[in-house]
Parts: structure tokens; sequence; C-alpha cells
């Protein structure tokens, strides 16, 4: 096992050294890095397992950046952007996978795979082509950061849905209101436990510090599992309830290597489950997927722009903004069977590559 | 002046105003510390110039850009507001009671809760004056304090 550790190791040291150098997000380079170690060592169950923890770190992280006061802070324009973007895409991404040939299921966890952009790979975008000060990039990361929650609620309820294998109405309502349960009590916990956390967190001890956090987690992960949702959301619920404006910085580094560490193993873990023997097949859904996903997005920029009286060129850029897609949608895309996953993983990968071109393409 | 102020998640905070020319200043401060100062001529929704600081150059140029090493003329007057303090520097005409006079003579921090920081005039600059310093027509105070004492202290003072 440690030798087979050693080697994911030096792959992920490879993997954010050529990030580094094309100036990538490492997120398509460790998927492909995953690929290639398909062909070193097999898949491992304790790789499942740190794949398992590394989701959690990451939902934790995306969790971190709500906060009850962030959602009543948001404005009616970006709630109303959020609500175009979802109406726009879900029907879309479902239907793509109707059409495709799937069932019911699979074509709700296509949905909501091209649903949700990457917040983290946006913003890094965003950065890079010197944008951040342009109107429409207030909803571009506005729109993509609201969509986190909504697809944490989303997956939340496919989760149930897969695990309850054949389910009817009935028990769809009783996942859908247990979800919805779960949020509240996060949001409830979050005001009224306020002062309790705060002064918890506030020890001045880092090792105090780092425990109390990583055990906050983990317990609303193992709640969220034994509710039949997954861990990932009750994670994604303790980055919610934790106060993070005053910890920002404590909370950053304790917590950063290991994401970057375990998320690492999270993407390469995917790229060793893809399946290659089916991969002409994949590839040719994945034109639809990806057609339909720039698509869906293209218009969903020009809505917005439209709605907002952004002008043409600021409402194209506002869509090509919102074109990568991510850690959600690999995460949505574990849930179905293998085609659906490989078709993900082509779909994030040509979109990662993609995303760079089409800013530049419409660079002002 | 209205500045509007909006988070930006995951990239940091922006700031932006319009100036008196019509162009738009905006302000976008990193997570990452970086500082971005993009301009927009009037009209437009695309940034004409884009200029990058670093964390400590963004500090550098605020201290130069408040007057820290040099007091133009025409800020014979001039304020920084920040949450809770004002700094503002004032020029003393002979009309107003703090000419000729030591600080401790007119009792600036008892009268007015403000306390004075700096003192420059055409030859001295004198940082955190004692109370035995003298003023003088024609030199600036620096005067710090909550914005009521800052108040108190230019009605008191005769200061504009």
């Amino acid at each position: 096992m440690l030798f087979q550790l050693g080697i994911l190791l030096v792959v992920l040291y490879l993997g954010a050294l050529v990030a580094h150098r094309l100036k990538q997000s490492s997120v398509p380079v460790f998927i492909v890095a995953g690929i290639c170690l398909k062909f070193l060592a097999p898949n491992p169950e304790w790789m499942q397992f740190l794949a398992q923890v590394g989701a959690m770190l990451l939902l934790f992280t995306i969790g971190l950046d709500f906060s009850p006061e962030r959602l009543r802070r948001s404005g009616p324009r970006v709630l109303v952007a959020t609500l175009v973007d979802a109406l726009i895409n879900l029907p879309l991404g479902i239907l793509v996978g109707i059409v495709l040939g799937f069932d019911l299921v699979s074509a709700l966890i296509i949905g909501g795979v091209l649903y949700n952009n990457s917040t983290s790979i946006i913003a890094r975008l965003i950065i890079d082509f010197r944008r951040s000060a342009l109107l429409e990039t207030e909803y571009a990361v506005g729109v993509s950061v609201l969509e986190d929650l909504v697809t944490a609620l989303y997956l939340a309820v496919i989760t149930g849905v897969v695990r309850g294998g054949d389910v009817q109405p009935g028990e769809l309502l009783i996942i859908i209101g247990k979800t919805l349960g779960f949020f509240l009590g996060a949001y409830a916990a979050a005001v009224l436990l306020r002062p309790v956390l705060h002064r918890l967190m506030a020890h001045e001890s880092l090792e105090v510090f780092l425990f109390f956090v990583m055990a906050f987690l983990l317990v609303l992960a193992a709640i969220a599992e034994w509710l039949g949702l997954s861990s990932a959301i009750g994670a994604f619920f303790a980055g919610f309830i934790l106060p993070e404006r005053e910890f920002r910085e404590r909370l950053e580094r304790v917590i950063a290597p290991f994401r970057e560490l375990f998320a690492g193993i999270f993407f390469v873990s995917f790229g060793v489950l893809m399946e290659l023997s089916q991969l002409g097949q994949a590839a040719l859904f994945s034109i639809v997927t990806v057609i339909a996903a720039l698509g869906g997005k293209l218009m969903t920029g020009w809505a917005i722009g439209r709605l907002m009286r952004l002008s043409r060129r600021a409402s194209l850029r506002l869509g090509v903004a919102l074109v990568p897609r991510g850690e959600f949608s690999i995460l949505l895309a574990s849930l179905a069977p293998a085609p659906v996953l490989d078709i993900t993983m082509i779909t994030v990968l040509v979109l990662a590559l993609l995303g760079p071109l089409l800013m530049k393409w419409s660079s002002p | 002046m209205e500045v509007r102020e909006v988070e930006l998640p995951g990239i940091g905070m922006k700031f932006s105003f319009e100036t008196a020319e019509g162009e738009t200043l905006c302000v976008v401060i990193h997570k990452t510390g970086r500082r971005e100062i993009y301009r927009f001529l009037p009209g437009q929704d695309t940034p004409d110039s884009v200029i990058e600081l670093s964390d400590k150059e963004a500090r550098e140029l605020g201290a130069i850009l408040i007057g820290t090493h040099f007091q133009p003329d025409v800020h014979d007057t001039a304020r920084l507001v920040m949450k809770e303090l004002t700094i503002e520097w004032l020029k003393v005409s002979s009309e107003s009671p703090l000419a000729g006079k030591t600080i401790q003579e007119n009792r600036v921090r008892k009268l007015t809760g403000a306390t004075i920081i700096a003192l420059f005039g055409p030859t001295k600059k004198v940082l955190n004056p004692g109370p035995e310093t003298r003023i003088e027509a024609g030199d600036t105070v620096v005067v710090i304090g909550e914005q009521p004492q800052i108040e108190q202290f230019k009605d008191r003072f005769a200061l504009h």
C-alpha cells in the first residue's frame, strides 16, 4: 500500500507542477493524471476513502463561503440571475440526458452536472483575465456561488434517491423533506449557535482549533450520512454553520494543506475510475453534452444580460465566464453508472480547456 | 462622493466611485492582498487601463495619496475618515485662538477630546508634538479623534 501511495503522491506532484507551468487550474490536470495512473496502479479501496475525505474537505471549503448573513445580503438581482440560470440549465441538462437514452435518475444527474459551474475555476479565470472590476463579474461570481447551494441541496436529494433504489413519489417527498429539514436545521444552528461557536473557535491554541473544526466537520458528515443524504452535504453545511469571517485566516491556514492534498486525490481517483473500454461511445455522447453545456451558459449570460441591461458584449462575456464545470459535477456524476461519469469527466476536461480560450476570444 | 461596495465571493471586495470628470475608478482588493485599480472612461463597461499593486505597494501608494509625505497647498484642509476615527489636516489662520500659543495653553485635548498628532509649517515639521509646542498662524495641524471631537475642535478654534 505504501508503494502505491508513493506513486499516487508522485503523480500529484507532477500534476501540480504541470498545472503551474501551464497556468491552468489543477482540476483537469489531476483528472488526466488519474487516467495515466490507471495503467500504473489498480484502483485500491483505500483510495476511494481518501477521495471521500477530499470531497468532504472541498465541500466544507465551499460551504465556508456561505453564511446566513451572506444569503440575506446577496441582492435581489443576483437571486433573479440565479433563478434564470437554474431554469435554463437544469431542464436543458435533464432533456439532454433523456435524449441520449438514459434513465430518469441518470438524466437528473446530467442536469445537475451541466447546471453547476466550478466557482473556483471561474474565480481563477476572472482574476487571470483582469475582469474582477467588470459589472458582469458581480453576476458571474454571485450566481456561481449561489448555484453551489442549490446544487448541494440537489445533490442531497439525488443521493437519497440513488441510495433508496426504486423510489416511489412518496419516498421522494420524504427525501426532499429531509434535505430541506437539514438545510433549515443548519440555518437555525448557524444563527443560534453563533456565540457559542465563536467562543469555541477563538481558542488561543491552533491545535485545539484544528481538532474542533475537523470534529465538527466529521460529526455533521456522519449525521448527513445517517439521514441517508451524503457525507459531502454534511461537510458543506458544517462550513455553512461555522462563522468564517473572523476566522478566515486561521481556517485557511489549518484546512488548506489537508484540502489540497485530499482534493488532489479526489480528482485523480475519478480519472482512475473512468471506463476506458467504452471511451468511444462516451466521447460521442460528450459532443452533445459539451454543446449543451456551452449553449446553455451562453444563453444564460444573454438572458441575465438582457434582464439587467448589460451591453451585448458584457452579456457574452458573462455567458463565457460561466462555462467551466468542476468538482460538483464530478461528485454528482459519481452517483451515476459508469457512462455518465465518463461523459462528465470528458465534458469537464473539454470545458476546462475551452474556458481560457473563450475568455481570450470574448476579451474586450 | 458615493463609494459603491460589492463583495466578490472567491475574489475579494470591489469599491468603485465616479470622479468629477465622469470616469469610474474601481479598486479590487483580492483575498490574496493583491490590489487592482481599474479606470473606466465615461459610458464604457470595459476598463481603459488597469494598475496592479502588491499589498506593500498599495499601502505605500495609499500613504502617498493621503499626503503623508507631502501636503500640497490645496490640501490645507484634508480629511481621512476611518471606521471609528477621523484624521483632519487644518490650516491655522491668524484669527484662530490656537495661533501664537502652545498646545497646553489651548487645553486642546481637555476642551475637545481631539489630539494634535502633527504640525507642519513653512519651515518646520513636528511629529507627535509635546504640550510645549507652539502653534503659529499659517501652520497646518493634523488632528485625530472621533467625528464629534473633531467638529468641536474646529468650532472651538475657528478652523475651517
